[in-house]
């Protein structure tokens, strides 16, 4: 979507289209779902996250004011929104294999915890990068918009992240080798 | 190291990882799920297609006389004044959430108690500026893994005082303090507050308040969520928090978890809470000024372990208490002569076994066996594990945490 027609999107939901903010809705559902994914790492919870982003954003769309900035906007709802799950459960994220049903794993399973704790021990804003390249495989483009950094940036913040957990892996003995014998 | 975007195993086992089944946006469905907040934007179509921007523009301009400024202020006064009468009347209530978020504006200091005790938090301190900006918190943890331990953070410096094993670690590790934060701000009741208010405007949510009808009874705000029901209780005169109970639904009964009980509200500060006083015997090892454990340099994690526990048994073998020591955590040798392990006759390594993770504490608990001399002179065999993790803060170097 050009970012012009974007912005008439976003000033016609404030001034109560409601198919406009439909539209808004279709293109940034996904995004959010994966955004509170990285800080709830549970898929139903993300869910749940991102239908309370839209009744927020719904309400307070009139208090925004930079309407280009929209998908940064809904962003910042998300994150408030997912803290706020995070803290109402009193809870880390599930996916840091503290699941007791985890104990009897395979070779595989055991591999996809050692990828998922490596992504956990990511700052947040690098567990965010890549959970929204890899959840639902968003483009730079749209990874930028919604974390509100440049294509530029979110390309060679995605390679130091991936540097990180290849590193972890490497540290907790999994290499592309035990990856592909698999 | 190869550049990782050419690691297409990487890629595979990302998406493999993380990838997810599409989701499906249904806005009708959404919309039929949120017929307030769908109002709310419809109702501004009703108000014109500038109704977002015109009056902003316009109250500038008015705003610029401060006659005008002084009648608008007068004039919010009386709306306001006049809102809070018709809104007794309507509705029959004096307590809104907005109230206890306005009283909570003014906290400088406070104290809580969780209970039953568990694994967590069991007392709160906490003091803020005049910003509300948190500037010190004391934390006491009466059974964790590592035995009781409480935590004073001041000043991005987190002190962990180790009841049962007789020492403070001093931490500046980023992770570590968010943590503690994080855990903090589950009790905060300002945040508590806002939470209410927020899960309040979203009529999806069941939340229910109870006024109260007496200066002697609380006010009660039920939060029904997922099986889970938080009831709290808020004083009817300051309408600060007073405390909150946790409930689980289990068995078509909601299950009492915990509560919260805010003890002390803005009372003058004691700032000895905010200092750990340990006896003498305890010894402190402030990781944010020494180099701790051993450098891992090339090695894996199960190499430094195993070398880590070999160099620890070697050292105690010797009695070499000062070098045992440095790989702990700098502790003194005198320290380490007071522990199990500093007061057997250790006579050989008799074998060194793979290490494994030990629960969740990120570190690897290496199983070894070792020759010790029984105060009899009786040759018997023992088994000791050292568990070694990474220093907090000082990410190229690992430590031992603990020995069984």
């Amino acid at each position: 979507m050009e970012p012009d027609s974007e912005t008439k999107l976003v000033e016609a939901a404030q001034n109560g289209h409601l198919e406009s903010f439909a539209a808004l809705y279709e293109r940034y559902h996904s995004s959010m779902v994966a955004l509170a994914y990285s800080m709830l790492a549970d898929r139903d919870l993300a869910e749940d996250a991102a239908q309370d982003v839209f009744a927020i954003a719904c309400r307070d769309i009139g208090s925004l004011k930079s309407k280009e900035r929209f998908a940064a906007w809904l962003a910042g709802i998300c994150r408030n929104v997912s803290r706020q799950m995070l803290r109402a459960n009193k809870g880390k994220p599930v996916a840091l294999g503290d699941n007791p049903a985890a104990q009897k794993r395979d070779d595989m399973e055991d591999r996809r915890e050692a990828i998922r704790r490596a992504l956990w021990s990511l700052r947040e804003p690098e567990r965010e990068l890549i959970i929204m390249r890899y959840f639902n495989g968003f483009s730079q483009g749209q990874i930028s918009e919604v974390l509100d950094i440049s294509p530029q940036a979110v390309n060679g913040r995605l390679v130091r992240a991936k540097r990180k957990i290849a590193k972890y892996l490497k540290r907790n003995g999994l290499t592309g080798n035990d990856y592909e014998t698999s | 190291m190869k550049r990782p975007e050419n690691d297409k195993w990487l890629d595979d086992a990302l998406a493999e990882t993380i990838g997810s089944k599409k989701t499906e946006p249904n806005f009708e469905k959404w919309k039929q799920g949120h017929p307030q907040a769908v109002e709310m934007l419809t109702a501004r179509a009703a108000r014109g297609p500038s109704a977002s921007k015109s009056p902003h523009s316009i109250r500038i301009m008015i705003m610029k006389s401060p006659i005008t400024k002084l009648a608008v202020a007068a004039v919010i006064i009386v709306a306001v004044v006049l809102s809070i009468s018709v809104f007794d009347k309507s509705i029959g209530t004096a307590y809104a959430i907005e109230q206890t978020i306005e009283a909570n504006r003014g906290l400088r200091f406070i104290h809580l108690k969780y209970e039953p005790a568990g694994t967590g938090v069991e007392e709160i301190w906490a003091q803020f500026d005049d910003n509300g900006k948190l500037l010190h918190l004391r934390m006491n943890f009466p059974n964790t893994m590592d035995g009781p331990k409480d935590v004073v953070w001041q000043e991005g410096k987190a002190e962990v005082w180790f009841k049962a094993k007789k020492g403070i670690a001093v931490l500046r590790e980023k992770n570590i303090l968010a943590q503690l934060k994080m855990s903090y701000k589950s009790f905060d009741p300002r945040l508590i507050g806002e939470q209410l208010y927020h899960v309040q405007a979203d009529e999806k949510k069941q939340i229910e308040i109870q006024q109260s009808r007496s200066k002697n009874e609380s006010i009660t705000i039920t939060w029904t969520r997922n099986g889970f029901r938080t009831v709290y209780k808020v004083d009817p005169e300051t309408k600060l928090l007073q405390q909150f109970e946790k409930y689980q639904l289990k068995d078509g009964e909601y299950k009492f978890l915990g509560r919260t009980r805010y003890l002390d509200y803005n009372q003058p500060v004691n700032s000895e809470i905010f200092v750990l006083n340990p006896p003498a015997e305890v010894v402190r090892a402030d990781q944010t000024t020494q180099e701790v454990g051993m450098a891992k340099g090339e090695l894996s994690e199960e190499e430094i372990a195993v070398e880590m526990a070999r160099q620890f048994l070697e050292a105690l073998i010797d009695q070499d208490y000062a070098k045992a020591g440095k790989l702990i955590a700098n502790v003194p040798a005198e320290w380490v002569k007071q522990q199990p392990f500093g007061k057997t006759k250790y006579i050989r390594i008799v074998s060194i076994g793979k290490p494994v993770p030990y629960t969740n504490t990120g570190s690897l608990r290496v199983p070894c066996k070792v020759e010790i001399e029984e105060k009899d002179g009786k040759i018997t065999v023992q088994s000791i594990a050292p568990c070694i993790r990474e220093v907090y803060g000082q990410p190229e170097r690992r430590q031992i945490i603990d020995v069984f």
